[in-house]
């Protein structure tokens, strides 16, 4: 446990130490403000708004996880400190969780700032604010939680998979990406009602959008953290097998 | 302390480490030498369970690598090549964190952390950035990190490459002060490096332990023969053949010098040689004003051993 939060620590302090993540987090404020703005602007109704920056902050994942986690075994293989740290007595295990609550904690972190979105709301117009609703925002970071976890597990494999940052960065964007149009557009778009249902089930889009407006669903639930716990015992298969 | 055997490592078709098995025991301080691409690096990945072998096994201090990873890699302070590190992070956070993953008893890290700081002459440098540091600081960076847990055995897998004369010296002088309390087992192109430090080398060739000796006896071993240097005036032909007379020598090389003087080598394993070409000299009316034998290097002993590929298998 403190060889874990020890690793953890490093991961953390090494986000924070890297030009990237500062470039990453201008870049997710940037978007998710003129994203909110642009929202509240053309939706007057608040709660649509809570709901569409939620959809935002899920369209960002895509840019921000895959350069976020590519350096996580990339750059340690790279430089060889990937040799140091495996013969150091720690569980490969212990290593990809470490990774895995570093990179997510930063990502959470992240998303902070669009808290003072809502409060904002709360501030400039009182007089919509009481449409607010604490818990169906709440359900909806929930569920950007649930959903970056899930995709962060998938960079880090394909972290793991390469000593080149560029490619895993293309790899885990366009495994998102699958999730992401698949989720978005094929529900709409395809004439099979079988195409639809499934598309339907792995829309992170809908799932987000539902868990905003208050729904929660355990399905979404399973599905995320079944992703999440299945990448990262991949990643940890991965690195004991490919050194 | 290290077993082991049968280890064999294939990439991609191609045999990197071909069925070696050797042992070195406790207290040891073992060269291991071989030509670039020789397998000296697969093996040490291999010994320190970073590589996983296609055969074989290893037993570090009674563990199995690779059945008990962690328990064996407790035992073992390892330094790769190139000595990789965070160069984002100071020496100081950088050796705490390693001392802690390597599960040092919190209450002991400062100490330790001091302790090898100061065996690698870190004292002044705690608070320096490692990225910024100079090759020769990183690399004892590197070596201050192999000690910290207090590891039985020492792996070091080129610890002086890139170093200048002077840090070669202290790292040296710093391994030899390491050899009196861990075993050792360090690789290196840098001969006589080995020959000052170490009571045992291990030769490998082509993925295969071609020697494995105490360097003097691999040098009667290999060099039974011994090289005799004279240097005499007169005629080179005539000189040599009259050295050619003697029963004992087989092979003499002639070599003119600028000053009408010539030198020559003498192959021969006779006791008492030395003598014998100064009876001869004498009685033929030669000058001498050279006569030695030539003591051969690790280096002749690496390129006798290491030029048939292998072929030439001693010692095993």
């Amino acid at each position: 446990m403190r060889t874990f939060f020890a690793l953890w620590r490093r991961e953390l302090a090494a986000c924070f130490l890297s030009p990237i993540a500062y470039v990453m987090l201008m870049f997710f404020l940037l978007v998710t403000g003129c994203g909110f703005y642009w929202l509240v602007k053309e939706h007057l109704e608040v709660m649509r708004a809570a709901q569409g920056l939620m959809v935002v902050i899920w369209a960002c994942m895509l840019i921000v996880l895959p350069i976020l986690t590519m350096r996580a075994f990339a750059e340690e293989r790279k430089s060889g400190t990937f040799e140091t740290l495996m013969t150091a007595p720690v569980h490969d295990s212990a290593v990809v969780l470490a990774k895995f609550a570093g990179s997510l904690l930063f990502f959470l972190l992240m998303c902070l700032p669009t808290l003072l979105y809502l409060l904002a709301i709360q501030l400039l117009s009182p007089e919509t604010a009481h449409l607010l609703d604490a818990g169906a925002i709440a359900g909806g970071y929930l569920s950007v939680a649930l959903i970056a976890s899930a995709f962060i597990a998938m960079g880090l494999l394909a972290s793991a998979l390469t000593s080149n940052q560029i490619i895993a960065a293309i790899a885990s964007f366009s495994v998102m990406s699958i999730l992401f149009f698949g989720g978005l557009f094929e529900p709409h778009l395809s004439r099979s009602p079988a195409v639809r249902e499934i598309g339907g089930y792995l829309s992170s889009a809908l799932h987000l959008m539902e868990a905003a407006r208050g729904i929660f669903d355990s399905r979404t639930l399973v599905l995320y953290l079944s992703l999440t716990i299945f990448f990262l015992f991949a990643t940890v298969k991965t690195i004991s097998t490919r050194r | 302390m290290i077993k082991v055997e049968n280890l064999t490592k294939n990439f991609a078709g191609q045999t990197a480490v071909d069925d070696v098995s050797f042992e070195v025991e406790r207290g040891e301080i073992v060269g291991f030498l071989g030509p670039n691409g020789a397998g000296k690096t697969t093996t040490m990945r291999m010994l320190t369970g970073f590589l996983q072998p296609t055969r074989g096994a290893v037993e570090i201090a009674g563990c199995d690598v690779f059945e008990d990873p962690i328990e064996a890699r407790r035992h073992i302070g390892y330094m790769p090549e190139s000595c990789p590190l965070y160069h984002e992070m100071r020496v100081d956070e950088y050796l705490t964190f390693r001392a802690v993953i390597k599960g040092v008893p919190r209450r002991a890290i400062r100490g330790r952390r001091d302790t090898v700081k100061e065996q690698c002459g870190l004292t002044e440098t705690g608070r320096r950035i490692i990225g910024q540091l100079s090759k020769g600081y990183r690399q004892r960076v590197g070596l201050a990190d192999s000690l910290l847990h207090e590891p039985d055995l020492l792996i070091l897998d080129e610890p002086t490459v890139g170093l200048d004369p002077n840090q070669i010296r202290e790292v040296r002088e710093l391994i030899r002060q390491l050899a009196k309390r861990h075993t050792l087992l360090l690789s290196t192109h840098i001969l006589p490096e080995v020959e000052m430090t170490c009571r045992r080398i291990l030769i490998i060739n082509g993925g295969r332990i071609v020697a494995s000796d105490t360097p003097d006896s691999l040098q009667k071993r290999l060099m039974g023969d011994a090289l005799i240097s004279v240097e005499i005036p007169g005629d080179g032909a005539t000189i040599k053949a009259g050295l050619l007379e003697m029963e004992a020598v087989d092979v003499v090389t002639h070599e003119p010098l600028d000053d009408g003087w010539h030198r020559f080598r003498i192959d021969s394993s006779a006791p008492g040689i030395r003598t014998q070409i100064f009876d001869c000299a004498v009685s033929k009316g030669w000058k001498l004003r050279e006569l030695h034998l030539e003591s051969r290097s690790l280096e002749d002993i690496f390129v006798a051993i290491t030029r048939n590929n292998g072929e030439a298998e001693v010692g095993k």
